[in-house]
């Protein structure tokens, strides 16, 4: 059982336990801790449940492994945030090679595939989990770069300060790819708005 | 239709609605058990470095650059040899032969390396001194022991002198003595002649 102290320490005090102690009790409440958020941030970007959690269990694989690499003056969320997003990256590459979605990497120009208003019945329009479905559906099919930010900002919760430290870019730059995601999710759910 | 466009709010308000997903129950469970059982896969493996295709063709371009320049630099050296040679000793295209006067005297033999240098003190000057190189490279190799079997067309005598610093002598150069044979062979028969005469 986890000491009942380790829930209320901070991310870094944990980790620099478990860095310096090879302290599994920290390492636990860390993936605790963040098994949640990681899943739903990589199944945003991947679309896929079971890929998303086997995405999760190798970012805390590494994290186990490579302990040593968090450095203190960095947030332990972004180093986290940051191993889980390379991962997240590389296997959306191998899966879009496999289902040979597009050859110019540019998914803004596939259409969305909406179903015909006429056929929907009134329930379904209203239906939370439709919209979910959907807004998840024109999600997928915004750039890579742009929807990871995107993510990360507005649903993830991250400032802009820190998706750059993830990112190794600059503020202005992670500013302007979150406005083209946003732009691109805009024209992609007008239809629903449309009313 | 009226058209309205979405406001950054109300796609803020659509992402945000979006349900959580969630780790599978087990998801602690199993990621003990791979921890345990040293179950990485891939992840302890390090990882390739983006930039080594960059690495690999500017390695072999320095290697091979480094071959060309050994190559050219040994030509070079070579060449310059080669034009060493045909200015200080003369004669023909495949046998050196070097004309040592009766007066001259080798006092000094030196061989450095595949370079052999030979110094002649002359009575008449004070010292001269043969700086010539004379280099042992296959590709220049002729066979002097071929050459020496042949029949020498002029009837000059050969005499082989050593080289080097080596105590044992070295078939590798050839002295021309102009000793007349027949002459020679001549007068000894017109003597034997004479004293049979004589005798008689």
């Amino acid at each position: 059982m986890l000491n009942l102290d380790y829930k209320i320490l901070s991310d870094e005090v944990l980790i620099k336990d478990f860095q310096e102690n090879d302290n599994l009790d920290a390492y636990q409440e860390l993936v605790r801790r963040y098994k949640d958020p990681l899943t739903n941030f990589v199944y945003r970007f991947i679309g896929d449940k079971e890929l998303a959690v086997d995405i999760v269990q190798d970012t805390m694989v590494k994290f186990y492994l490579k302990k040593n690499s968090y450095q203190t003056i960095a947030k332990f969320s972004t180093w986290l945030y940051t191993i889980a997003t390379n991962l997240a990256r590389n296997e959306y590459k191998r899966k879009r090679r496999r289902t040979f979605l597009s050859l110019n990497n540019d998914d803004s120009e596939i259409p969305l595939q909406v179903e015909d208003e006429k056929i929907l019945s009134p329930e379904r329009e209203t239906d939370n989990s439709f919209i979910a479905e959907e807004v998840q559906k024109a999600l997928l099919r915004v750039k890579p770069v742009y929807r990871e930010m995107v993510i990360l900002r507005d649903i993830e919760g991250f400032s802009y300060e820190e998706i750059a430290e993830m990112k190794k870019t600059s503020l202005g730059t992670v500013k302007s790819r979150i406005n083209r995601g946003r732009n691109h999710l805009k024209i992609m759910l007008q239809k629903y708005y449309e009313k | 239709m009226k058209s309205k466009k979405i406001s950054d709010n109300e796609l803020l308000n659509l992402l945000q609605g979006l349900p959580k997903e969630k780790a599978p129950e087990n998801f602690e469970f199993n990621l003990m058990t791979r921890i345990q059982n040293k179950q990485f896969g891939n992840l302890q493996k390090e990882e390739k470095s983006i930039f080594w295709w960059i690495a690999l063709p500017s390695g072999t371009i320095v290697i091979s650059a480094f071959i060309l320049f050994a190559v050219l630099f040994n030509n070079s050296k070579q060449t310059s040899n080669f034009v060493n040679k045909t200015k200080t000793v003369q004669g023909k295209h495949d046998v050196i032969y070097v004309v040592l006067p009766e007066e001259n005297q080798i006092s000094e033999r030196k061989s450095i390396s595949n370079e052999i240098f030979v110094k002649i003190t002359n009575s008449n000057l004070n010292s001269s001194k043969i700086n010539q190189a004379l280099p042992l490279i296959s590709k220049n190799n002729v066979s002097l022991d071929g050459y020496l079997d042949k029949p020498i067309p002029n009837s000059y005598n050969a005499t082989l002198v050593s080289s080097g610093s080596s105590t044992e002598p070295v078939r590798n150069f050839v002295t021309k003595q102009s000793i007349k044979v027949q002459n020679e062979k001549a007068k000894k028969d017109s003597i034997k002649a004479k004293k049979k005469l004589k005798t008689k």
